[in-house]
């Protein structure tokens, strides 16, 4: 008696259990694109690429697989490089995209950093992050990461907590993490600008 | 109980968050801002309501032994089309709510009304207590994450209300500040319907 | 990570209550007698690491082989269903004392945030076993502390002049807030 139970039992879970695992199976399915699009828009889409460096009309992957793997291998938060050109195909610059060797307050950070063809910062766009709201996700804001914009990508840039001196940025109130995480992507980036790229 | 007051006792006397004490992990967690609120108290509105209605169309059908087992099932489906749902076509919120959505499937609010309605009553009834939980729900959150966000940041919904010359109150947006809030809100709710009641 | 640093991150930097918000209905439910909140915790540690050590399996050897990570919800709150379902019945057996003393607390382990939470932040933070075994044991050991501490402070609290608003759950949030910001001040530990 007792087993023909558990069986009964057993058996009305495994056929709740087979629905809903059709049911999520069918719901994969039919999201999968739209989020591999979603994905893709989020990480080198045009509104990226303008972030990145302006003016920007093609945002393609730098076509040199040997050159890419060799990053990789030996900077193990390398993402990819793209290459910023405008409209008329000029070379404007590249954007490197990396995680952040130093953790924020939830992670590492991701960023795409752009370099111009004068060695400049031209741009950057935070890709992801969980960070606080309100708190370390204003290292998102152009109050905060215009402090980069036109640094020289030769020099190492420090995080200072009140007066920023030459090479320094200033730390956000109460997100000190958050920003030496972006600081430390940013720095990342450059190394890896100056290293391979820059010619 | 008419559809009416089953609809509106989630609303205030049962509220989720300010009666009830269900639902807090979200509610402290994610309510930094006025816009996380709203977003997590929509998907918990569908998940709820989903997962009432699948729960008592089966209620004849799930055997009482196994019936835990059986709602954790059938809730963290409905989570996880939400989850694709939300990656798919609003992906900013997806990111900003972060680990968070699959946790509404242990958001102990799902849980509860399975057990103590949604298994005893018909479906109809089962929509409105699962729509009037799930806006008593998004109505305390989005309050709590308004609050945290004005005084923090000086914006809602990212409009900045407070002038550029207010110095927030950080702390209210790190999370001994979501306790105190939380804390100091519920008082205040208590203070309200004690003063109604006399 | 160094795997003491990671210890220390995920036990106080990042504790599992006062930073991460996780597993707050059974911190604020079952933090009423000392004695109880350390069963409860007890319980939790025993949960979360054998959970983690299932759920990281099942993650590796089936859900991303067969592409099946849409199911990872659910393969894991059934995982954890299924421990906590083991835990009762050992209970039952080997300490019926502290099997009463739970009560209705125990089964709802399968709904604290902090277990399933934990598993899925191993498997996002892309962890190594080692290191999601030393996570799994440095978060619910957090846990244990908070729902201790908290424990004591209530315990203090009942017996005094509290406004009649605030008695009960409110001055209970504020005075974990205030712990909170005890905890905050771990924030800038690095090891």
């Amino acid at each position: 008696m007792k087993n023909n139970m558990m069986v009964k039992l057993g058996g009305v879970l495994c056929i709740i259990a087979a629905v809903a695992a059709g049911i999520l199976a069918f719901t994969n399915d039919a999201t999968k694109e739209k989020i591999a699009v979603a994905e893709e828009l989020a990480s080198s889409g045009p509104e990226v690429a303008q972030a990145v460096i302006p003016n920007s009309a093609s945002f393609e992957l730098l076509d040199d697989t040997a050159l890419l793997d060799k990053i990789k291998s030996e900077n193990p938060d390398f993402v990819e490089v793209r290459v910023n050109k405008d409209a008329s195909g000029n070379l404007l610059g590249y954007g490197i995209r990396t995680w952040s060797p130093t953790p924020g307050y939830a992670g590492k950070v991701e960023i795409f950093l752009g370099v111009s063809t004068e060695g400049k910062i031209a741009g950057m766009k935070i890709l992801t992050m969980k960070e606080t709201a309100g708190l370390g996700t204003k290292i998102g804001e152009p109050k905060f990461q215009s402090q980069f914009l036109n640094r020289d990508a030769g020099t190492e840039i420090k995080l200072s907590k009140s007066s920023p001196k030459e090479n320094e940025i200033q730390a956000l109130t109460g997100a000190t993490r958050s920003s030496r995480s972006f600081t430390s992507a940013v720095n990342n980036a450059m190394t890896i600008y100056n290293q391979y790229l820059k010619k | 109980m008419n559809k009416l007051q089953v609809f509106r006792n989630g609303l205030l006397k049962e509220n989720p968050i300010f009666v009830q004490l269900v639902g807090m992990c979200s509610a402290l967690a994610i309510t930094t801002a006025a816009l996380n609120g709203i977003g997590m108290g929509v998907a918990v509105i569908a998940v709820l309501t989903g997962s009432n209605i699948v729960i008592s169309l089966l209620r004849k059908v799930i055997p009482d032994e196994v019936r835990i087992p059986a709602f954790v099932i059938i809730i963290a489906t409905f989570v996880t089309i939400i989850d694709l749902l939300m990656h798919a076509y609003t992906f900013a919120l997806y990111q900003a709510l972060g680990v968070f959505i699959p946790l509404i499937v242990v958001n102990c609010i799902i849980l509860a009304r399975a057990e103590a309605f949604a298994f005893k009553n018909g479906v109809v009834d089962s929509i409105f207590d699962g729509l009037g939980m799930g806006i008593g729900f998004t109505f305390a959150i989005t309050l709590l994450s308004s609050i945290r966000e004005i005084i923090g940041n000086g914006t809602i919904f990212g409009l900045r209300i407070l002038p550029e010359a207010y110095e927030p109150m950080m702390i209210i947006i790190q999370p001994p500040g979501a306790f105190i809030a939380l804390g100091l809100l519920i008082g205040l709710v208590n203070y309200l319907t004690s003063r109604k009641k006399a | 990570m160094n795997l003491f640093s990671l210890f220390i991150t995920a036990f106080i930097v990042n504790n599992i209550i006062f930073s991460q918000f996780l597993g707050i209905c059974p911190f604020l439910g079952v933090s009423k007698k000392i004695e109880t909140a350390a069963g409860m915790g007890i319980a939790v540690i025993f949960v979360i690491v054998l959970s983690s050590i299932i759920t990281y399996i099942v993650q590796a050897l089936i859900l991303v082989p067969f592409e099946l990570e849409y199911l990872q919800t659910i393969a894991f709150i059934l995982i954890i269903a299924a421990l906590v379902q083991f835990v009762e019945m050992f209970l039952k057996k080997s300490s019926p004392g502290l099997y009463k003393a739970l009560g209705i607390y125990l089964p709802l382990i399968t709904t604290n945030c902090a277990v399933l939470g934990a598993v899925i932040i191993n498997i996002q933070s892309e962890y190594s076993f080692i290191e999601a075994l030393v996570n799994s044991i440095a978060t619910p050991a957090g846990f244990l502390l908070a729902i201790v501490l908290f424990a004591g402070v209530r315990e203090k609290v009942d017996t005094a002049d509290v406004p009649v608003a605030l008695k009960g759950s409110p001055i209970a949030l504020i005075a974990a807030g205030l712990m909170s910001i005890a905890f905050l001040g771990f924030s800038g530990l690095q090891i």
